[in-house]
């Protein structure tokens, strides 16, 4: 119960001092309207059929991924300069617990802004948008939530773990934004670098949030991409499992929980 | 009863340096260290700046694995069974930061409460009579970056203080903060002693350790190299008083003539005034001798005293200690 209560207050806290960041409201108010009207514009006239859903995923999923690259990949850098990563490491509850709620509340915001995103494209631009099969697409957004949390899990681990790979973290957005066929299908690139979308979880929760959205799915593609989204998202969730125990131990032993 | 035991404790730390040929570096902060603290003292660790009290407090509050030794917390190794300490502990380290500034000053310690696994109805009686103690409930609703640094000290001790442990780690409380600030601060300490909490203090401030510790272990060079408490460390300095004096219109003769017979003595001059200050097992004939010297000149005042925790702490350091 305890573990439960310190993830949810981990969340809430974490929404609360997020939200106060300049940076981060950009990203979650602003940002979304750019990225909409960009994609708005460019799908306009590019005959695409469900360019709604692309146009509308997209732009939240851009948003989500947003979130994950400017708050939830540093956070655990972010607590180390406020002097807060000693008492998080040395609590009763368990460090996993507590990033793990503050990454919840992290994606939590993206979804809220993913939603916001929506409103603005749906209302400004007059699209017309609806989702048909309500039971699934609520599966594919709680997977997509998960999904996220786990890659952020992952980044964060990865990023406390290599000094090298922080160097890389804010120019990770763009790319993401292509290779996971965000903004275009990604049928258009060029095979090689479809081989690193189909281990990247974005590319499956946007593929898998526009068919959920159409009048007529296809079972057995819905519920084999939902199986490797799935799949990936244990697979992320198991190996940031293994980085935080890495943590833990690394941190002890080389002293590197404060900032010096 | 001994609460925390600390036997040949040692530690490295081990940093790379250069760019194609990375070399290891390895730098011992402590060298086998020994010490016990009792249920209920305020034990003082004193030592230069890169002496080993900040990884040996980090080593006791389970942030740090020792390389060697052994360290125990409440009968628990620190190695291997830290959670099991974890709950019996907290630490407080001196500065601003520890806290969620942009958070308020409640929301700060309920959420540390719920890291500490607190009932509801516990933690709210908890917040409140916290920030009482540390005279914070009034504003308990701001944000904690509207706070003063002696406001945000207070509040790290009412933080360190929420899971009501049995130990308490402190590590320059008071660093930083204005004498008014400090002195709250240090009577915050001594009510803790008061409850029965066991307290392990390190500062800089030699008048505080003097004020607040039962015991106090001086380390340099990551080694303990006196242990005592402040009477038994002052009282086994050599039998030595302090004269100090100040006097006016002091020529260079007289001034080179004093340093001669007393080399040992630190002379100041500041416009017309000579300041001067001698250690001496016999003042009263060095009180002659400055009669002698100095008999057409005007003494503004003369002072003796005996050696303070500070002349210790600094005779001990640079090894002249004998007792």
């Amino acid at each position: 119960m305890g573990n439960v209560r310190a993830f949810f207050t981990s969340s809430i806290l974490h929404m609360k001092q997020t939200f106060s960041r300049n940076m981060f409201r950009f990203v979650m108010l602003v940002q979304p309207l750019i990225f909409g009207t960009i994609l708005y514009l460019m799908f306009k006239n590019s005959g695409v059929t469900d360019f709604v859903s692309h146009m509308i995923y997209g732009t939240g999923l851009i948003t989500i991924w947003g979130t994950i690259v400017y708050s939830s990949a540093s956070d655990i850098d972010r607590e180390r300069w406020m002097g807060t990563l000693p008492i998080l490491n040395c609590s009763p509850v368990k460090f996993i617990v507590i990033m793990s709620g503050k990454i919840f509340g992290n994606v939590l915001l993206g979804v809220v802004s993913m939603i916001y995103s929506t409103a603005f494209i749906v209302l400004v631009y007059g699209v017309k948008f609806y989702i048909p099969h309500i039971f699934h697409f609520s599966i594919t957004l709680l997977v997509t939530i998960l999904s996220f949390m786990a890659i952020s899990m992952l980044l964060a681990g990865l990023l406390t773990l290599s000094r090298q790979v922080r160097i890389f973290m804010n120019a990770l957005d763009y790319p993401i934004y292509i290779i996971c066929g965000l903004v275009f299908p990604i049928d258009m690139l060029p095979s090689f670098l479809r081989v690193i979308s189909y281990v990247l979880t974005p590319t499956w929760a946007k593929d898998l949030l526009r068919i959920s959205s159409r009048e007529m799915i296809n079972m057995h593609e819905f519920y084999y991409k939902l199986g490797i989204l799935t799949l990936l998202t244990i697979l992320y969730f198991i190996t940031a499992i293994y980085f935080f125990k890495l943590i833990d131990k690394k941190a002890r032993v080389n002293a590197t929980l404060e900032v010096v | 009863m001994n609460i925390v035991e600390v036997k040949n404790l040692k530690r490295v730390y081990k940093s790379k340096k250069g760019i194609m040929r990375r070399k290891t570096i390895v730098t011992e902060a402590l060298k086998g260290i020994n010490f016990d603290i009792r249920k209920g003292e305020i034990f003082g660790l004193l030592g230069p700046n890169g002496a080993g009290k900040t990884t040996t407090i980090k080593i006791l509050t389970t942030l740090l694995l020792p390389s060697d030794g052994e360290a125990k917390v409440l009968g628990y190794n620190v190695d291997g069974e830290e959670q099991k300490i974890r709950k019996q502990i907290n630490f407080i380290f001196g500065g601003e930061r520890s806290l969620y500034w942009r958070l308020s000053a409640k929301d700060n310690l309920s959420y540390f409460g719920d890291l500490h696994k607190l009932k509801r109805n516990i933690k709210e009686k908890r917040i409140d009579e916290l920030l009482k103690l540390v005279g914070l409930y009034d504003r308990k609703e701001e944000k904690v970056e509207t706070f003063s640094k002696g406001m945000k000290q207070r509040l790290q001790i009412a933080r360190g203080l929420m899971n009501d442990p049995d130990i308490l780690f402190l590590d320059e409380p008071t660093i930083g903060l204005d004498p008014v600030a400090a002195q709250n601060l240090r009577n915050i300490i001594l009510k803790l002693k008061e409850d029965g909490k066991t307290i392990l203090l390190t500062t800089h401030y030699m008048q505080e350790a003097d004020d607040l510790c039962d015991r106090i272990a001086f380390i340099n060079n990551g080694k303990i190299i006196k242990i005592g408490s402040p009477e038994e460390i002052k009282s086994n300095l050599d039998d030595i008083k302090i004269l100090t004096t100040n006097l006016i219109e002091v020529d260079e003769n007289q001034k080179n003539q004093l340093a001669n017979i007393y080399q040992q003595a630190k002379l100041m001059k500041k416009d017309r005034v000579l300041h001067v200050s001698i250690e001496t097992k016999h003042y009263f004939s060095v009180l002659k001798s400055l009669q002698e010297i100095f008999k057409e000149n005007q003494f503004i005042n003369i002072n003796t005293r005996q050696k303070t925790l500070e002349d210790a702490y600094i005779q001990i350091l640079q090894g002249d200690f004998n007792g």
